[in-house]
């Protein structure tokens, strides 16, 4: 048993892509990853996957292609089982295996480009200028602070439990793994009361989450046009098809 | 148990949008303000957990904690849940954005039933009988998640309903380990924080 913490990271990159609105690229990215995914046949993901090798271009590649094998975990199991288990004539468990896997890359580099390599601060920006709760924003914000202190935390307990007892196993290492998550559990909860009282002492929560102003250009309603033309092309396609 | 994108067919992504976004906005109107960073807490340790990896034979599968946050957080699961799935499709590439609404049902949707089913009881009760309702509560929420994950697949393409009865088999023993955990975890937290249960 063994915490994997190795490929946590900040997703923020810089790119090509950061002279758009982030509003403009959650929109654009939306638009075309709904059209994508409602994509039946094979012939409809060709127009499809213009704005997808344009976006490979945009920022970095190395980082993309590690992420993209990362997704690709799940296509294995896809090809292995999906031709076994998909009733109909031979060939038709291919056809959907590589549909999936065609579709899956297409939608992650669109989403990844677009929307992950905002990170999270530019991601709240634009939930606040779409007008979503403060408190599913504050949560969200105090949710990523606690990912990496307990992070942290967890490592050390693990490596603790791992150097304690290396050939634990069975019933007992469960049981060690359980008192470990749930000391975690008590020392934040006990941690997250602090801070409560420590934002409290400072004025409560207004203004805990204020976001940066955003500015729509005309570039950014062109490359809203770009991806609107781009969509209605795979729409046309599937139609035809 | 994450549902990847290009699986689900756009029906699918909106009911599952929906079905969240009733969740969320219930359990955000229920979530009290001063309560929120235990909830942020639980959010982050239910991110953690995914990366906590068991050893089940030759594999390896991954921890999801469903029962206890739906023990601890009740209708805040929902938040909760979506919080730390989005957290996940940004910085781990698991799941992903368009499916951040069918996921979030199947993992928080089991946390809200077993809180419901199982909540009280194992507040209240002690000995062997809160042993034996813990390790249903996580055993049942790993199987409901699997089922919800089944009916989301099954229902956006009819070919892939084989594979969904294999993905069900695969979640069996991370449930059982589920399971022990659960109880593991509850008898401690009854142990030194019964308030955290409460």
């Amino acid at each position: 048993m063994q915490i994997d913490a190795a490929h946590i990271r900040d997703s923020e990159r810089p790119s090509r892509l950061d002279v758009f609105d982030p509003r403009c690229r959650v929109l654009c990215a939306v638009l075309l990853a709904v059209v994508l995914a409602s994509v039946r046949f094979l012939p409809g993901l060709l127009p499809g996957s213009l704005v997808p090798f344009l976006l490979l271009f945009a920022g970095e590649p190395k980082a993309l292609a590690k992420m993209l094998v990362h997704v690709n975990a799940v296509t294995v199991f896809v090809w292995i089982l999906l031709p076994i288990t998909t009733p109909g004539p031979w060939g038709e468990g291919l056809r959907l295996a590589l549909l999936v896997t065609c579709k899956l890359n297409l939608i992650s580099v669109v989403l990844i480009r677009m929307i992950a390599e905002l990170g999270m601060g530019r991601i709240d920006n634009v939930l606040s200028s779409f007008h979503f709760s403060e408190k599913m924003r504050v949560l969200l914000l105090l949710t990523m602070r606690y990912v990496f202190l307990l992070m942290d935390c967890a490592v050390t307990m693990t490596r603790a439990i791992c150097l304690r007892a290396p050939a634990l196993r069975g019933t007992r290492l469960y049981s060690a793994f359980a008192c470990m998550l749930g000391t975690t559990l008590i020392h934040s909860a006990a941690r997250a009361e602090r801070s409560m009282l420590a934002m409290r002492c400072r004025g409560g929560m207004t203004g805990f989450a204020r976001p940066c102003l955003l500015h729509w250009r005309p570039r950014d309603t062109l490359l809203c046009a770009f991806f609107a033309v781009n969509a209605a092309a795979v729409v046309v396609v599937c139609l035809y098809a | 148990m994450h549902i990847h994108e290009g699986f689900l067919s756009p029906e699918m992504l909106a009911a599952g949008w929906a079905v969240a976004g009733i969740g969320t906005a219930i359990g955000l109107k229920k979530t009290d303000p001063d309560k929120i960073v235990r909830v942020a807490v639980f959010s982050s340790v239910f991110f953690l957990a995914s990366l906590i990896n068991v050893r089940v034979g030759p594999s390896s599968t991954h921890l999801s904690l469903l029962a206890p946050l739906g023990l601890v957080l009740g209708w805040s699961v929902f938040p909760a849940v979506l919080v730390a799935l989005l957290l996940q499709a940004v910085l781990l590439q698991f799941g992903g954005f368009l499916v951040l609404g069918a996921n979030t049902v199947d993992m928080a949707l089991p946390g809200l039933i077993v809180h419901l089913l199982f909540s009280k009881s194992i507040r209240r009760g002690s000995g062997f009988a809160v042993a034996m309702l813990s390790f249903a509560a996580g055993f049942l929420a790993v199987v409901l998640g699997a089922l919800g994950t089944g009916m989301f697949l099954t229902l956006s393409d009819p070919g892939l309903r084989g594979a969904v009865g294999v993905i069900f088999v695969a979640n069996l023993p991370p449930a059982l380990i589920e399971g022990v955990i659960t109880l593991l975890m509850t008898e401690f937290l009854k142990k030194t924080a019964p308030d955290i249960l409460e």
